[in-house]
């Protein structure tokens, strides 16, 4: 059965390939074998097993090799196939969508679209858990550790050939372990708070690097259910900052003590009751309490941990209640340390709500990490090129769907040239 | 094969998740075979792996500690099948 390609659904493989596949890879059956009786006691404990048994491990274990043997050449072939049906892409970029345009030429393109524009999009998703967490599961499950190291890289470096610059992080477990997976459950999940803490805070240097949230808040408050999905998380996000147990590894982000950035440094708190990260936080809430129509707020539906006065707008900034001088911050900032367990009182906010992007990376170190890591740009960008070229994709399948002569057909091509 | 406007077949670029797909299973599964036998065949899948553009496996499966597990073999494994050469 020929396969028409313009039919190809994303990420699905045509019936004709996945049926020679699943005959390469009877995955279950294959392997089982090395964890029967037969296999495992032919060898340790060879006078409970017959010969014979051993000898039929052996043969599957050819079998197997064999199979995987044909299978990556049916791979290559695929892989071939595809390098020349795809290397001449040149996708124009409308010089209007500055976004796309910007998101090409950050991953090393210039105007248009080409093949290592994609390639190299492509390779920053395929990489970006590695980059991003510094942990390898895959390597984790085969060596019992994925811990790895590199250079912070800018995204037109992450390429297919990135990994060159990976290394397996010294002193993390520096032998081969007895066995192939250690129970190494806690400190795993510890790595893995802690990874997760640090994607937390890359997020929220994301926010002061492109701002993209208040606007992505002013769009969603127009519906009036959103605006709760979005105001609560935003109250947690703040509740999480004051929660969370920081470590030194945190500090090298933000190289500002995070209670700082809530409430301001401890010697000026009564002038400046709020930190940036607080200042942002509160504008984001007056943005979305704020600049929307009150009658479609449900003020019963949300109750946020700080009151704004939403009478004295200016630019779109609410103005708050002065601190009486003298007076020391109420809820947020009640403490030297910052950290408060919230309640009744939480009323008083800085004088000035307003922050911009500078305010917010004032006093915080922005020089490029050493270790391995990329910026989150880079992401954004690779999604968009791929969203982009997926999209051009389907758009001229769809224009040509109906032209014969334009008809594709992968599953012919397939099976001509590769015998499946 | 008919190329779009654009240079490059359509279908081809959206196959291409699945080849990718395809590819990382052929990786471990060329891990396993290594792990269990150390002959010509699996040999050549090391090479194979190291020559790949994406370095990605080759970082996993032929780093150093990858490498001296296929050489060593799992503790409850077909020893038979794992000797080095």
């Amino acid at each position: 059965m020929a396969i028409d390609i313009n039919n190809l659904p994303i990420g699905e493989i045509p019936p004709e390939i996945a049926q020679a596949f699943g005959n390469f890879l009877n995955v279950e059956g294959r392997i089982k074998f090395p964890l029967k009786k037969t296999a495992t006691s032919a060898v340790s404990t060879s006078a409970e097993t017959p010969d014979s048994d051993a000898l039929q491990a052996d043969k599957d274990v050819d079998g197997l090799i064999n199979s995987v043997d044909e299978l990556e050449d049916l791979v290559e072939q695929l892989e071939d196939m595809s390098d020349q049906l795809t290397r001449d892409m040149n996708i124009p970029v409308d010089p209007n969508n500055k976004g796309l345009l910007k998101a090409v030429q950050r991953l090393g393109g210039e105007n248009s679209i080409t093949m290592e524009v994609f390639n190299t999009a492509s390779a920053i998703i395929e990489h970006a858990a590695i980059v991003t967490f510094r942990r390898d599961p895959i390597l984790d499950a085969l060596i019992g550790d994925g811990h790895v190291d590199g250079p912070w890289m800018e995204c037109s470096q992450i390429t297919a050939a990135a990994s060159d610059l990976f290394k397996l992080r010294p002193g993390g477990g520096g032998s081969v372990p007895e066995e192939p997976v250690l129970p190494k459950n806690e400190e795993i999940l510890d790595d893995f708070e802690d990874n997760l803490l640090e994607m937390i805070l890359h997020i929220i240097l994301m926010l002061w690097w492109n701002m993209i949230w208040p606007k992505f808040l002013v769009d969603l408050a127009i519906i009036n259910p959103a605006r709760k999905i979005v105001a609560i998380p935003i109250d947690s996000l703040l509740l999480l900052f004051r929660s969370i147990e920081w470590k030194d590894k945190h500090y090298r982000i933000f190289k500002k003590k995070p209670t700082e950035l809530l409430t301001g440094t401890p010697e000026n708190k009564y002038k400046d009751a709020k930190g940036p990260l607080n200042k942002l936080l509160n504008r984001l809430r007056g943005i979305l309490l704020c600049n929307v129509p009150p009658k479609l707020w449900n003020k019963k539906d949300y109750d946020p941990i700080v009151e704004i006065d939403c009478t004295d707008v200016e630019d779109g900034c609410p103005k708050s209640k002065q601190v009486e001088e003298g007076e020391g911050p109420a809820g947020l900032a009640s403490d030297d340390n910052g950290i408060d367990a919230g309640g009744p009182g939480i009323d008083v906010l800085a004088d000035d709500l307003c922050i911009t992007s500078d305010d917010f990376i004032e006093g915080v170190d922005t020089t490029v990490p050493e270790g391995l890591g990329m910026s989150p740009e880079c992401l954004k960008a690779a999604s968009r090129v791929i969203l982009a070229v997926e999209d051009t994709s389907y758009s001229a399948k769809q224009a040509n769907a109906n032209d014969p002569t334009l008809q594709t057909n992968l599953g012919v091509q397939v099976r001509e040239n590769f015998g499946v | 094969m008919h190329k779009n406007d654009y240079g490059y077949v359509s279908g081809a670029v959206l196959f291409l998740p699945a080849i990718r797909k395809m590819r990382a299973h052929v990786e471990y599964e060329k891990f396993l075979c290594r792990v269990l036998k150390d002959d010509e065949t699996t040999r050549k899948f090391k090479q194979k792996t190291e020559k790949l553009t994406n370095k990605l496996y080759a970082f996993r499966y032929n780093n150093e500690k990858s490498v001296k597990l296929t050489a060593a073999g799992r503790p409850n494994g077909p020893k038979s099948t794992t000797t080095k050469s």
